[in-house]
């Protein structure tokens, strides 16, 4: 995948709260960032960040969004890929992963503040904060800017739709490895839930927020996300593994296997949550960096075997050897002389001493 | 592993429980009587005795809070011990030490401040890690007073990570408790491998203050330095490969960043599982779908085999209700009522 920022969030401030909206070249609407931009908070508390999947930015997204980031993929998307370039480029404390052509309420981002207690200063609580979002048949109507338009709609019955907008703590998405990029994810049927649910699974708790500051939603001119239309063989083609009610089974799985980690983690994530990592001893260090995220491989671990069962010969192993060198190097001095002795020891003690330097490289 | 309670501890809460474990081999007891000389209240902690066989020694009923035995067989297993431990515990802190060592007396309430138990009635999230040091004399008769120490030679402190650690049960129980996996079987083992996965769930390590250090010394027939010459016991009970005398299992965890164990108590898991919080009943349908061992082969066939025939299931619903439109028109709306009142009783 060849993520390409085309443009970053200038603003000084710091944001507490990034929002990662994702498209797939198939948004026929933009609205969303008409709503986000009437919150009633100042506009530098979050940021905007728009991720394509595959490579079309409209002007409209490089005008209104703080952060556009394309991220070339090619074939059936991958979500969850979109999301981690979202996680890796925010700012914020918290992260927000919600559909790209919701109308947001003007209270939203407060809300979400107000949820993580950080509408004062401090750090923000553990939380898995699940956002609703209420759906309609109708399609979006031109023009529509007063909240209150909606209630002109009809709309279905509110319903726990965990793959619609999740709000966690930055620092909690990194620390369990981001979002899953497991094969199985790849297509429609994937969400924000694979991470939140193995947040839960990580004793973080999850709440579903105040249905007064819900989403809303309008259905698509080209419906592909709506399982209560009739049966559409573009939306089935998207669905790419089997499913659990149409929720990911790998994500299932891990809910109900208590897993915390990705299946496949994100490399940049990986190197991340594990440089974070405060570990007490420079001694302990040495054990943290041994492998990479594969583990030991099967020639290690062959060799490791072998080694058990002679760890008994091991004190007559050095001591033989330790003789043999000495012997070897007693030789050397009588064949090439005494000054010609020194002066390889002089060079093999330099060659070993720079070896053995501390590395200053920060 | 067939757990027998000989002893069960009456105090209500303590904030910290001392896990303390014995395979049969203690030859002497004086970490009870240094334990007994803390300088916080009696209550505050809690001292679990956990033999990993099945002797039980009349001083450990005197002198501990709870005692336990395991009734294991073969090469010991003390992560298994660690977690019954683990279960019985109490306390808001769990502390996995050496069963022989001196404790200092402001051991407790040293591990109190370090947790913010002194300000707080909430730990902060931590693992401690406590400095042993070690000398090669035996444990004098008769030694009641700390000064004494100084007339030992002590060897120079090392992070030693299998010694002692202290961490909030929570998190002991949020990451899987300690690995069962059988490569911790025997000596190579300890608390850091849990206290590593803690590192790479986020959870900052300490070392704790040198001042506050334990101090253990040697046994009258050594097992367990490996600065002593070879010994076939010691080689015994090494069951499973290492790097430099770490469990292998455990430095793969650190080195890949893992955080749950390998082979978890089933008894964590539940616990673990059983103290999520999930936001709704809708989400709680998925969350106990399966054990820890996830689908089955045949599970996962069966869904494999329903996403290539979802169109024709797809199907077959359309057919369904057009064919239940065309039924209300032919036997009219009150009769299709009836059959419909008739069908959803049944």
């Amino acid at each position: 995948m060849q993520v390409n920022v085309l443009k970053r969030n200038e603003r000084t401030t710091t944001p507490k709260v990034s929002l990662i909206l994702l498209d797939w070249s198939c948004r026929e609407s933009l609205h969303a960032l008409d709503w986000l931009a009437k919150q009633d908070v100042p506009r530098d508390q979050y940021e905007v960040m728009w991720v394509e999947l595959y490579d079309r930015v409209p002007q409209e997204v490089m005008d209104k969004a703080d952060v556009v980031i394309t991220c070339g993929q090619e074939g059936m998307y991958h979500k969850h890929e979109g999301y981690n370039a979202g996680l890796l480029h925010s700012r914020g404390q918290i992260i927000t992963v919600c559909d790209s052509d919701a109308v947001f309420p003007p209270d939203f981002v407060a809300s979400i503040l107000r949820s993580f207690k950080l509408d004062g200063s401090g750090e923000p609580v553990p939380l898995v904060l699940m956002h609703y979002e209420q759906r309609s048949q109708s399609e979006y109507p031109n023009g529509m800017s007063d909240i209150r338009e909606l209630r002109n709609f009809a709309w279905f019955p509110l319903w726990p739709n965990v793959g619609a907008c999740m709000s966690i703590r930055r620092s909690d998405a990194i620390r369990f490895g981001g979002f899953d990029e497991h094969e199985s994810y790849r297509g429609y049927l994937c969400g924000p839930y694979d991470l939140g649910w193995r947040l839960v699974n990580a004793g973080i708790p999850e709440v579903w927020h105040d249905e007064s500051v819900t989403l809303w939603h309008f259905a698509h001119p080209n419906p592909v996300g709506a399982f209560c239309q009739p049966f559409k063989r573009k939306m089935w083609r998207e669905v790419t593994y089997p499913h659990i009610k149409h929720h990911a089974l790998m994500a299932v799985e891990a809910f109900s296997t208590g897993r915390m980690h990705p299946l496949q983690e994100n490399p940049e994530i990986h190197k991340l949550r594990m440089s974070l990592r405060r570990i007490g001893t420079k001694f302990e260090e040495e054990y943290a960096w041994m492998t990479g995220v594969r583990g030991f491989t099967p020639w290690q671990r062959f060799k490791l075997h072998l080694m058990l069962p002679f760890e008994p010969l091991k004190p007559l192993y050095w001591r033989a050897r330790s003789f043999t060198t000495m012997q070897l190097l007693k030789i050397l001095k009588v064949v090439v002389g005494p000054e010609i002795y020194d002066k390889i020891k002089a060079w093999w003690h330099s060659v070993r001493d720079k070896k053995a330097a501390p590395n200053t490289e920060s | 592993m067939p757990t027998r309670v000989h002893k069960e501890n009456a105090s209500a809460s303590p904030l910290v429980s001392l896990i303390l474990l014995d395979w049969s081999v203690r030859e002497r007891f004086h970490a009870f009587d240094w334990l007994a000389r803390q300088d916080v209240p009696r209550e505050q902690f809690e001292t679990i005795w956990i033999e990993l066989y099945d002797r039980v020694v009349p001083v450990a009923m005197d002198k501990a809070d709870v005692v336990i035995t395991c009734d294991q067989k073969g090469l010991y297993e003390k992560h298994a011990a660690y977690n019954v431990g683990l279960l019985h515990a109490k306390g808001q802190l769990v502390t996995v030490c050496d069963s022989d060592a001196v404790f200092p007396p402001d051991f407790i309430s040293s591990i109190l401040r370090s947790f913010g138990l002194a300000q707080s009635s909430e730990a902060r999230p931590l693992v401690l890690m406590h400095h042993e040091k070690r000398t090669p004399h035996t444990y004098p008769d008769g030694l009641s007073d700390l000064a004494d120490l100084a007339r030992h030679p002590w060897e120079p402190i090392r992070p030693n990570l299998g010694a002692c650690m202290t961490v909030r049960r929570a998190d002991a129980i949020r990451f899987g408790g300690f690995d069962e996996h059988p490569s911790f079987r025997g000596y190579l083992c300890g608390p850091y491998d849990l206290g590593w996965r803690l590192v790479n769930a986020g959870i900052p390590e300490v070392w704790h203050d040198e001042t506050v250090t334990l101090w253990h010394f040697n046994h009258p027939d050594p097992v367990s330095s490996f600065s002593q010459p070879f010994s076939m016991e010691r080689w015994s009970q090494v069951s499973y490969p290492h790097v430099d005398h770490w469990a292998l299992m455990a430095v793969e965890a650190f080195s890949t960043g893992r955080q749950l164990p390998l082979k978890e108590s089933p008894q964590v898991f539940k616990l673990r599982m059983s103290l999520r919080q999930i936001g709704t009943e809708f989400e709680k349908k998925y969350a106990w779908l399966t054990g820890p061992s996830g689908f089955s082969k045949w599970q996962k066939f069966k869904l494999h085999l329903r996403l290539k025939l979802e169109p024709l299931i797809l199907i077959r619903y359309f057919l369904v209700m057009h064919f239940l439109i065309v039924l209300k028109r032919v036997i009219g709306e009150k009769r299709y009522g009836r059959l419909r009142a008739w069908w959803h009783s049944g």
